[in-house]
């Protein structure tokens, strides 16, 4: 640079393997061209290149109306590893916006995602998991994936992954619980929870947890939890150095303290003191779950005997700023105090 | 060395004639070889290069020329002797500049001045100012990569705000549920217990009225049956089931007995009777008493 002639040459590219994005309304036409181009480096440039303008949410805009998703559909079923990848990658930018979700609801993407879970290649089944968990966070998006039948399968995949990609897929299969946890229990979810909430990652408890807490929510699967003795483990996690797996793990607890086996394999198992130590560490949700198991499990004489000495700190919780703790504390003090 | 006198020839044109011909050395052989010794006039000639006659080196130098004594002489000679060898002396001369002695530097060549002189300068704010010229083309690149920064920052954003709505609502959704299920347990539970209790109670009532019945149909048949025992007896007294055992006795077994055999005894004199009543049995008779008549 120390001539004062102005060199014929181009300046040089920040990115030398992005493709060049043509001005206007012609970038996108040759981009999706550029897509369907026989050569590979083409490809991968323009996928790269594609994916640098999908952060925005008006470029995406442009880009889903100018049909971008089939092609991308197209290119999901690519014999290279890297364009697949990319593409997974693409899809995932897209689905953060919601124009992006919607489109790809309407384009039928989720079939088409549901058949590489087999993929291979590691960055490329990552991206995926990403992408459906980021579709199953919004309700059409959940209700889309739970009638593709893709709960049974997302269970059988949980074992066999690898740690990062296993709490996305722990988080897709809670999503899909809330929404509808009938199909999970038929296909033996409780099992594959069972083993998942021991895991050291806290990655993946606190998506086990959250899973569980969903699949506790019908009667069938209190009985199941019951049955197949989850309640040690979650009051175990009940002391977790992670607040959210001591609340997802709490929220479990009273769901399945509603029937009467869980009230009584619960106390069995010594949860009272467990939940009043979650009660004073500060986490409202941890707080709020910890009163209400509280109060289910209060039903049973036995327990409201061990709990009306701690009835002060019940009443001290009644002053807290949540509202929703203050319900819960109410209802709880209502519970134990009653007699028959 | 034979050498071959070479005729004298006479010049065809008379221009030129050798008095001694030109001719090349003839060399000896080192080693002789017999194919040689037969041809013997057969001249061979050498390469003068390889020729010890021939001076090697500086003919400058001193030579030692080879002295033929012809004559008997005494000659003092070792004065003058010298040593023969291959090695001819020589004189060596040489030559050596000084060592390099520091050169002090050259002077600098300036040509003498010529024309006139022009000088120009770009005093400091006549092209441009600077401050004021990189303003917009800083605004522009810090613009893009904040702008490009704030995108990125404000997905994260918005997903994570969408996220905690989420909870917030999910953490509700749950509170209700559990509600909802505890107060349905609470209820079914109760009213199972309720339903229990009641069915007990009906129970109860049930054994209760039960048992009144049975009391009083214990007491009426008590009543009933308290003048069971002897019309009991008056009844069968009057059928006839106590009775004397000899008295039934004979009137079952003698009586009959005896009927029985008066009435084979009556049948048998019937019996009788009957056949002396006969026709026959009076032709018989009144043929024997005829017959007994006309003995």
């Amino acid at each position: 640079m120390e001539g004062t002639r102005i060199s014929e040459r181009l300046p040089p590219r920040a990115e030398p393997t992005h493709a060049t994005v043509a001005f206007g309304d012609r970038a996108l036409p040759r981009l999706s061209a550029e897509l369907q181009h026989v050569e590979l480096r083409v490809r991968q440039g323009a996928l790269a290149a594609l994916g640098e303008r999908v952060h925005d949410a008006e470029r995406a805009y442009e880009a889903i109306r100018a049909g971008i998703l089939e092609r991308l559909k197209l290119l999901l079923k690519d014999e290279e590893g890297s364009v697949r990848t990319r593409t997974a990658e693409v899809l995932y930018l897209l689905a953060t916006h919601s124009v992006g979700r919607e489109a790809m609801l309407r384009t039928h993407v989720v079939p088409t995602l549901s058949g590489l879970l087999d993929e291979p290649v590691h960055a490329c089944r990552k991206n995926i998991h990403q992408t459906l968990k980021m579709l199953a966070e919004f309700p059409a998006g959940v209700s889309c994936v739970v009638a593709s039948g893709l709960v049974p399968r997302l269970l059988m995949r949980v074992p066999e992954e690898q740690e990062d990609v296993r709490a996305l897929v722990l988080s897709t299969l809670s999503s899909c619980m809330r929404e509808d946890a009938l199909p999970a229990l038929a296909n033996g979810g409780v099992a594959v929870l069972k083993e998942q909430l021991s895991h050291t990652y806290p990655d993946i408890r606190r998506a086990a947890t959250s899973a569980t807490l969903a699949i506790s929510v019908p009667v069938e699967g209190k009985r199941r939890l019951c049955e197949e003795d989850v309640l040690p483990i979650l009051v175990g996690l009940l002391s977790d150095h992670d607040l959210a797996v001591s609340a997802n793990a709490a929220g479990a607890i009273m769901n399945t303290a509603v029937i009467t086996k869980g009230k009584v394999q619960a106390l069995e198992t010594g949860v009272i003191q467990p939940l009043l130590c979650l009660l004073g560490r500060g986490h409202t949700a941890a707080c709020a779950n910890a009163l209400r198991a509280l109060t289910c499990l209060a039903e049973v004489p036995s327990a409201r005997q061990q709990l009306l000495p701690h009835l002060p700190l019940l009443e001290s919780l009644l002053r807290h700023p949540a509202p929703i703790i203050q319900r819960a504390s109410s209802t709880a003090i209502q519970v134990v105090s009653w007699t028959p | 060395m034979t050498s071959v006198l070479q005729p004298q020839r006479e010049a065809p044109n008379g221009t030129y004639t050798f008095s001694s011909r030109p001719r090349p050395v003839p060399s000896r052989l080192k080693y002789r070889e017999p194919t040689m010794m037969q041809n013997e006039g057969q001249v061979v000639y050498g390469n003068i290069m390889y020729d010890r006659r021939v001076v090697r080196g500086n003919t400058y130098a001193h030579q030692i020329l080879p002295v033929a004594l012809n004559f008997d002489l005494i000659l003092i000679l070792e004065l003058y002797l010298e040593e023969l060898t291959d090695h001819i002396e020589d004189v060596n001369v040489e030559c050596q500049t000084d060592a390099f002695l520091d050169k002090p530097a050259t002077p600098l060549f300036i040509p003498a001045k010529s024309g006139k002189d022009v000088a120009t300068q770009i005093e400091e704010g006549e092209l441009f100012h600077f401050d004021m010229e990189v303003q917009p083309v800083l605004e522009v690149l810090v613009g893009k990569t904040i702008e490009q920064a704030l995108l990125e920052v404000m997905e994260e954003e918005e997903l994570a705000r969408l996220r905690a709505q989420q909870h917030a609502f999910q953490e509700l959704r749950n509170a209700e549920l559990v509600e909802v299920q505890r107060l349905e347990e609470q209820e079914r539970r109760r009213r199972e217990e309720k339903n229990r209790r009641i069915k007990q109670q009906r129970a109860v009532l049930e054994k209760e009225k039960e048992t009144a019945e049975k009391i009083a149909a214990r007491a009426f048949a008590r009543h009933y049956l308290a003048d069971l025992l002897p019309s009991v007896f008056t009844t069968l007294r009057d059928h006839g089931y106590f009775y004397d055992p000899v008295q039934r006795d004979i009137e079952t077994g003698f009586l009959p007995w005896l009927m029985e055999e008066v009435s084979n005894a009556l049948d048998k004199r019937h019996a009788a009777l009957a056949v002396l009543d006969s026709e026959y049995i009076c032709n018989f008779l009144f043929h024997i008493n005829c017959g007994s008549s006309f003995r």
